[in-house]
């Protein structure tokens, strides 16, 4: 075989550990979580300040789903949560940090798990959203100015969750949508950006939101995202990139929204999933053997 | 000597010259945090740092403290933010930010918060910054071949000063050479055609599809040259161009059976439901297009439901085509 013949069928990709977890170990998960909420002085802890009310909603909606909620100190949590509200309308990482568009769908995210909407005031985070809204759709995070496609989903979604969506100009965000959309079939952060499934998961989500899903060609959406599964039964982002654990979700959500879910072999990729557990502390690696 | 010498402490909490500032910290519980020595420094640092931003002071020590800030996170955009407030304020020197950003870039490469800085510098400095620009992108990406935030920034670059065409397309040519499945290249390559309006352009359309092929020859199993190709053609359709209809068919004529790509056949399956949608020759199209999608599924196994999904799709295509036949 020619040199390039033998590059030509290395494709990126891992091996699965022989002694790798075979099941789920939703226990163990749950009681990482659980001691991470608990212990509030440890290094990770800490240094996370900065993205916490992303990260609070990360661990709640693990603990909805794996229904362990109630080992979780609700009022804690939401007097947390609202304490990191702005004057602007929106919700900061933590108190005294400037709002962004991340934290303030968290934020609306986590108080809906802990049926504490009612503690919010919704028109006034709409507003915030609004007030984001770029001249061409697009959507900023923050006052930085920085663009991206993942806020156009974190804008519809809030707004959505809040009833609020007729504050947005929906036509305009559409536009900016299809303006990212590539003609492999994925999306990208801007116009112009390459497509990554995580992007794609903003831009499905976020048409499928305000009902917009027959502007594109789903079907080569969805087998571009069929082509993130290696042979080792994860997914990767990106053509020719190493599968990553939280790719299962960005490309599994997108698929599910597009009704596509059967496209991927469910069985490879939950071996994939499994074997990414750390079986001694709980929790994901990226990928197996990445554990530390 | 200076006073960071006498000083035996590095934390602000213990420098004279920050004695006018009352630190605030996060938490009741500062006195137990502090003990873990591995924070100490984060949580000092930013405790001057929420001082500093409700007293609204804008210096030297605050670019200074700010740096130390984003050492120990630089992805706090706060904390950025804060800093472009100060630069404007302080007509800071622009070039030593620059310098300065080189090695947090270098650093962190994946952070969105210094890519957005340096945006931010870029469009102070104006085109005097472009040159400088597009070798410290280039660096990073010969670091990195598919970091998004590089290509990204170079997107921007050459879109909001004019950077020549022929040349942009020459780098993207040459990341190509070093790895032809770089998907980001053939990305940044499409980018530059509709920038310039070039996708109507037959002669560079016809560059660019020869690109793609003579990659697909090399290599045939590389996904992102075939979806370059398809996506060349996507306005028009696949079989409209003989000349790759055949480069296609030869392809697969000449390759041993069990050395046949998945995205070989994928793409003459999709050849073939376009014949059946186009009414040509549907029945033959459509027994081709179902063995190939056969042959996928035994040499592709992790995706044969989406090979089903298709075989599916074939038959469907072809009942459609033969009652519009009936109907005339």
């Amino acid at each position: 075989m020619s040199f390039a013949g033998l590059l030509d069928f290395a494709r990126k990709d891992v091996d699965l550990p022989q002694s790798s977890p075979k099941e789920l170990l939703k226990n163990l998960h749950a009681n990482f979580i659980h001691q991470y909420e608990k212990d509030k002085n440890s290094y990770h802890y800490i240094m996370a300040e900065h993205l916490r009310v992303s990260g609070i909603y990360w661990c709640v909606n693990a603990m909805d789903l794996t229904k362990q909620l109630d080992r979780m100190s609700a009022e804690e949590i939401v007097a947390y949560v609202l304490s990191c509200r702005n004057s602007d309308g929106g919700y900061g990482p933590a108190p005294g940090h400037d709002s962004h568009l991340l934290h303030t769908l968290c934020a609306v995210q986590t108080l809906i798990i802990f049926d504490s909407i009612t503690k919010i005031d919704a028109k006034s985070i709409c507003n915030y959203v609004k007030s984001l809204q770029q001249e061409d759709g697009s959507f900023c995070g923050d006052l930085s100015g920085e663009v991206d496609t993942r806020f156009t989903l974190c804008s519809f979604a809030t707004c959505h969750l809040l009833g609020g969506l007729q504050v947005l100009n929906i036509p305009a965000a559409v536009q900016f949508l299809m303006r990212c959309y590539n003609t492999d079939g994925g999306f990208g952060t801007r116009p112009g950006s390459e497509s990554h499934s995580g992007q794609i998961y903003c831009c499905v989500g976020a048409l499928a939101i305000v009902g917009h899903l027959d502007d594109i060609d789903r079907d080569r959406t969805a087998e571009w995202l069929a082509f993130r599964q290696c042979d080792s039964g994860g997914l990767n982002g990106r053509p020719e990139k190493l599968p990553d654990v939280c790719y299962s979700w960005w490309v599994l959500a997108s698929l599910a929204i597009l009704g596509r879910l059967d496209f991927i072999d469910a069985t490879a990729m939950k071996a994939f999933i499994y074997a990414c557990q750390d079986d001694e502390t709980g929790g994901f690696a990226d990928r197996p053997g990445d554990c530390f | 000597m200076s006073d960071n010498d006498i000083c035996s402490s590095a934390l602000y909490k213990d420098n004279a010259s920050w004695k006018d500032i009352t630190p605030i910290y996060p938490t009741k519980d500062e006195e137990v945090a502090v003990k873990i020595a591995v924070t100490e420094d984060f949580i000092d640092a930013f405790a001057y740092f929420r001082a500093v931003l409700i007293k609204n002071e804008k210096s030297e020590r605050v670019m200074a403290l700010l740096e130390d800030c984003i050492r120990l996170n630089p992805a706090n955009y706060t904390v950025w933010q804060y800093r472009r407030v100060c630069l404007k304020e302080l007509s800071w020197d622009l070039k030593k930010e620059m310098r300065y950003l080189d090695d947090i870039i270098q650093e962190s490469p994946k952070n969105y918060q210094v890519w957005h800085h340096r945006r931010f510098i870029v469009e102070q400095m104006g085109n005097s910054a472009v040159a400088d620009e597009l070798s410290f992108s280039a660096e990073i990406i010969h670091e990195e071949n598919k970091n998004y935030h590089a290509w990204q920034h170079r997107q921007w670059l050459v879109r909001t000063f004019k950077v020549p065409y022929e040349q942009e397309l020459s780098f993207a040519l040459r990341m190509l050479l070093i790895d032809s499945r770089n998907n980001s290249a053939y990305n940044y390559r499409y980018f530059l055609l509709t920038l310039y309006d070039k996708t109507e352009d037959q002669e560079q359309m016809a560059i660019e599809i020869n690109l793609a092929k003579r990659f697909i020859e090399n290599m045939p199993n590389n996904e992102s040259a075939w979806n370059y190709l398809s996506g060349l053609l996507i306005s028009h359709s696949i079989t409209s161009n003989n000349d790759v209809v055949s480069f296609v068919e030869d392809l697969y004529e000449t390759t041993p059976e069990e050395k046949r790509s998945p995205f070989l056949l994928a793409f003459i399956g999709d050849m073939m439901l376009e014949k059946i949608e186009a009414g040509a020759a549907p029945e033959e199209s459509a027994e081709r297009a179902k063995n190939l999608y056969k042959d996928l599924q035994k040499i592709d196994p992790v995706r044969v439901n989406y090979y089903k999904h298709q075989s599916l799709l074939v038959q469907t295509l072809l009942i459609k085509s033969q009652t519009k036949v009936a109907a005339k």
